[in-house]
């Protein structure tokens, strides 16, 4: 898989840890946020980025919903594929995620890293397919 | 009572008036009916005399008419034999039958028939073929004849026929050769009296006759003919006719037959009228005897009942009064020297103190009375003639309260004491039952008045009738604010509903008649707004009408706060957990999957039983929250079009590895199904457990069944194992919470024990039916049942996971 850049935003470091193993082992490139601000700023700073892998419960007070609205304002961001892993299984925050456009949502403890990593690179080669 | 026996004597007298009436009755009839048949009898006996002229007569006119022998000279003529036989006579017919005569005949000297002219009944001439009871009449007529002939001259005699049926008149002549010598024979001519010739006697006399032969009225063997053995003329009377007979005889003087003469009765109808009117006098007559005996009866009667009244009365009312009763002589120095009388009640009260003489010492009636109060009621007693005690008397082995009136009278200079005993114990009953149940009323009265919760009673219009103490603390509201006004009104503490949940309610408790259960907000007389769970029950009288409401409501408010922080606490903690054994999950993901270096075969085995133990821990995370979110209630349901099939397919997909190492063989059959009102989650849920149970807990080779079958109400769901079953005495148990079976929990430490409970609690929430058979050591099968119309929805603030 070539050289995708992934942002990953989760604040749990021990999380955050694994999943960039195993991303980069898939040949990605992977750029951390632990909060909603840092994700954005990553997004800044780092301008074009492939996906988007985020968690719900975030650092300070802001969650990936919060993270979410703020991105889809952003024309050049809006369209990023994100992908929610997440161990909060509220009906109503799944389905806000999926109101705001999200590629899928999984919940932690029930997926292994290698499961949602293979339906990430299923998304690009679908994307390059109709590319 | 008395009444009664007044009627029954009534009955008595009546019935002897109306015997002796017609005995009065029978007599006079039988003397009136005598009176009358002496008259009758005097006229038929006349009648009868009449007849026998008649018959008389007509014989004579017989002889008369035949005498005129002259007739006859010119009409026959004799040729004589040489024996002075006559061998023939000449008849001129014309002349024979001018003279009306029956018969003719010729005799020798010796009566024997030479001849005989007759005629039959029909008036044909018979001369040949001659009858032979005519000839033996005829003979015997001669025979007569000759005995009572008085010389040679020619003799007219009369005479009647042997057999009874005809009167023969004969007239005969003797025959001379010539006139002086011996008769050489003899000339008999005839007639018949026969019935023909009754009958013109009977018309020229205007009487009804008839002949009977004397033998033919024997053979009737009645009470005509033995009367006529010994008479010659009889009169029998029948209801309306009366029969006059008279006897007619030969010449041996021997009754040969019997002139019947029959009359119309007259003296019936006569007799009958004064019958009747006999009868009637004779009735009133005794009817009026009875009634003078009845008014003096009833007299004597009540003379007698006075009497009664006066002595058996008062007798009665002392014995079977039901108040123990005792009428006790009394000496000078007021001492009690015996009982003079003691009524039944009294007997029975004492029956079972026998030991107690109170007949020679009748102070012992007031046994158990303590000494002081003995004394007391007898100088009472001595001065006021009247004393009242009210104390406990013993009996046997219990005690009786009891009021005891002593009144004291005198006769004749005698002094008497009439005691009476009241029994009280059923009054003292009878107040602490009362003092009981006023007791224990306002013992609910307190605990309505104190509970907790705010209780309201309303009339069935709602009014309010009656609130407790805590509508102060629950609402704001004082009591005396609210009595008289309308429940549930906004101008209290409701009206912040809308307007179907008030129908509703109304509906379930008027209508319905049932008791309504839910949660409201209301608001307090401040204005604050409260969460509360309000039950409406109403009280039916006993033809299921409403007598009022009974509201019972609490304030849920804090409540719904801790069960929203405990939802709360639920959703975090199972984040919170979560994220560790993620952490755990992926690293040791990693590590077998060789990112950090290659691991050996005993380190690799070591990581998957880490990973197998992480995973058990993250379902029992799921199921220990979905179990908590059952019992909160949050967890909800979302039916959409869901293909029940594919769900099952998913899941027995999904439980692949699971099938492959316990080595099991499922076998899927499936009824076609159209789309259904699931909640997929929920349906997953059921079928996850059912399947996992039914694989975890069959042994190698062991064959699970999953079917889906479909009718008009239920789809079922069944899920069959050949495994180790549940042991009988623990099948009640199966859907308790984290309950395990003992055979199951000895071979297979996992299982959290929560997951036919979450299914049960699904299935019913989805107004759906769960059960099971199971046999030890064969197998089980679980079957789940949900309505083909689907789950209803309900808003949940938790899915279940």
């Amino acid at each position: 898989m070539p050289d995708k850049r992934i942002l990953v935003v989760e604040d749990e470091s021990s999380l955050r840890k694994a999943i960039s193993v195993s991303l980069r082992k898939h040949q990605y490139e992977v750029l951390m946020a632990t909060s909603a601000d840092e994700a954005i700023n990553a997004l800044s700073a780092n301008g074009h980025v492939d996906a988007i892998w985020l968690d719900h419960y975030l650092l300070n007070n802001e969650t990936g919903l919060d993270f979410l609205k703020k991105m889809k304002t952003q024309d050049s961001w809006k369209n990023i594929p994100v992908f929610v892993v997440s161990n909060s299984v509220d009906d109503t925050k799944v389905s806000s995620y999926y109101v705001m456009g999200i590629e899928k949502y999984y919940i932690k403890a029930e997926n292994s890293l290698d499961t949602i990593i293979v339906d990430i690179n299923n998304h690009f080669k679908k994307d390059g397919i109709n590319e | 009572m008395r009444f009664k026996n007044h009627l029954k004597l009534i009955v008595l007298i009546g019935t002897l008036y109306f015997l002796i009436a017609l005995i009065a009755y029978v007599v006079s009839n039988l003397v009136v009916m005598k009176g009358f048949e002496a008259v009758e009898k005097q006229d038929y006996e006349t009648k009868q005399k009449i007849l026998e002229n008649a018959i008389n007569a007509e014989k004579e006119s017989l002889k008369g008419q035949n005498l005129d022998w002259s007739v006859w000279d010119d009409s026959y003529n004799f040729v004589l034999n040489k024996n002075q036989d006559y061998v023939d006579v000449n008849v001129n017919p014309e002349m024979l039958a001018n003279l009306k005569i029956d018969f003719f005949a010729v005799l020798d000297k010796e009566y024997n028939v030479v001849f005989i002219q007759a005629h039959d009944s029909e008036g044909n001439e018979i001369r040949t073929e001659v009858d032979k009871t005519l000839i033996e009449n005829i003979q015997n007529s001669t025979k007569y004849f000759e005995k009572n002939k008085k010389d040679d001259t020619d003799t007219t005699e009369v005479f009647y026929d042997l057999n009874g049926m005809p009167i023969l008149t004969t007239v005969s002549n003797i025959i001379k050769s010539d006139s002086s010598g011996p008769p050489a024979g003899y000339m008999l001519m005839g007639e018949y009296i026969n019935a023909e010739k009754i009958k013109i006697i009977s018309e020229r006399n205007s009487l009804n006759l008839s002949y009977v032969g004397f033998d033919t009225l024997k053979k009737d063997n009645s009470t005509v003919a033995k009367a006529l053995e010994s008479t010659d003329s009889f009169i029998e009377y029948e209801h309306s006719k009366a029969y006059s007979y008279v006897v007619i005889k030969d010449y041996n003087n021997q009754k040969i037959g019997v002139i019947k003469s029959e009359f119309d009765r007259k003296v019936n109808t006569t007799a009958k009228s004064t019958q009747f009117f006999s009868l009637v006098s004779i009735y009133i007559i005794a009817f009026i005897a009875a009634v003078i005996t009845i008014i003096i009866f009833i007299r004597l009667e009540s003379t007698k009942l006075k009497q009664f009244e006066g002595e058996t009365k008062y007798q009665m009312l002392f014995n079977e009064n039901v108040m123990p009763l005792f009428l006790i002589k009394l000496d000078k120095n007021w001492t009690w020297t015996s009982i003079v009388e003691q009524n039944n009640a009294a007997s029975n009260l004492y029956r079972e103190n026998d030991w107690l003489d109170i007949k020679n010492k009748p102070i012992n009636i007031l046994y158990g009375m303590e000494g002081v109060q003995i004394k007391d009621f007898v100088s009472t007693l001595a001065t006021v003639g009247l004393s009242t005690a009210q104390t406990d008397l013993i009996f046997g082995q219990s005690k009786l309260a009891v009021e005891i009136i002593g009144r004291v009278f005198k006769i004749e200079d005698q002094k008497y004491l009439l005691l009476s005993i009241k029994d009280l114990s059923e009054r003292v009953n009878y107040e602490r039952r009362l003092e009981d149940y006023a007791g224990n009323l306002k013992k609910f009265q307190l605990a309505v008045e104190n509970a907790s919760d705010q209780i309201i009673i309303t009339d069935p219009e709602g009014i309010i009738l009656y609130a407790n103490k805590s509508l102060k603390a629950i609402s704001g509201f004082d009591v005396k604010e609210v009595v008289g006004k309308k429940a549930g009104t906004s101008g209290l503490w409701g009206g912040l509903m809308d307007r179907e949940f008030y129908e509703k309610l109304w509906r379930t408790i008027d209508t319905e008649k049932q008791s309504y259960n839910g949660e409201l907000k209301n608001k307090r007389k401040d204005g604050e707004e409260y969460d509360a769970a309000l039950s409406v029950s109403p009280i039916l009288d006993e033809r299921n009408n409403v007598l009022f409401y009974v509201g019972i409501e609490r304030d849920i408010t804090k409540a719904k706060e801790v069960d929203r922080a405990k939802t709360e606490f639920v959703s975090l903690a199972s984040h919170q957990l979560r994220t560790p054994l993620s952490s755990i999950n992926w690293f040791t993901e990693m590590l077998l999957s060789g990112d950090a270096g290659e691991t050996n075969k005993t380190q690799k085995e070591y990581l998957n039983e880490i990973y197998k133990g992480n995973k058990r821990m993250v379902s029992l995370v799921n199921a220990l929250l979905n179990a908590s979110r059952i019992e909160l209630g949050t967890f909800g349901v979302e039916p959409e079009p869901s293909d029940i099939v594919a769900i099952s397919k998913d899941v027995i997909e999904e439980l692949e590895p699971l099938i492959k190492e316990r080595q099991v063989y499922v076998v899927e059959d499936y009824e076609e199904m159209p789309q259904i009102m699931l909640d997929p989650k929920l349906t997953r849920i059921i079928f996850q457990n059912l399947l996992t149970n039914a694989v975890k807990y069959t042994g190698g080779r062991g064959k699970v069944t999953v079917t889906i079958k479909k009718d008009n109400e239920y789809v079922t769901i069944s899920v069959a194992d050949t495994g180790f079953g549940i042991p009988p005495d623990q099948q009640e148990k199966v859907f308790t919470k984290l309950f395990r079976a003992d055979n199951i929990k000895a071979l297979d430490a996992e299982g959290s024990g929560l997951g036919l409970y979450i299914v049960k609690s699904i299935v019913e929430e989805s107004n759906g039916k769960i059960w099971f058979e199971s046999e030890e050591n064969k197998g089980t099968t679980f079957y789940v049942s949900l309505p083909t119309n689907g789950m209803k929805g309900r808003a949940g603030s938790k899915p279940l996971e």
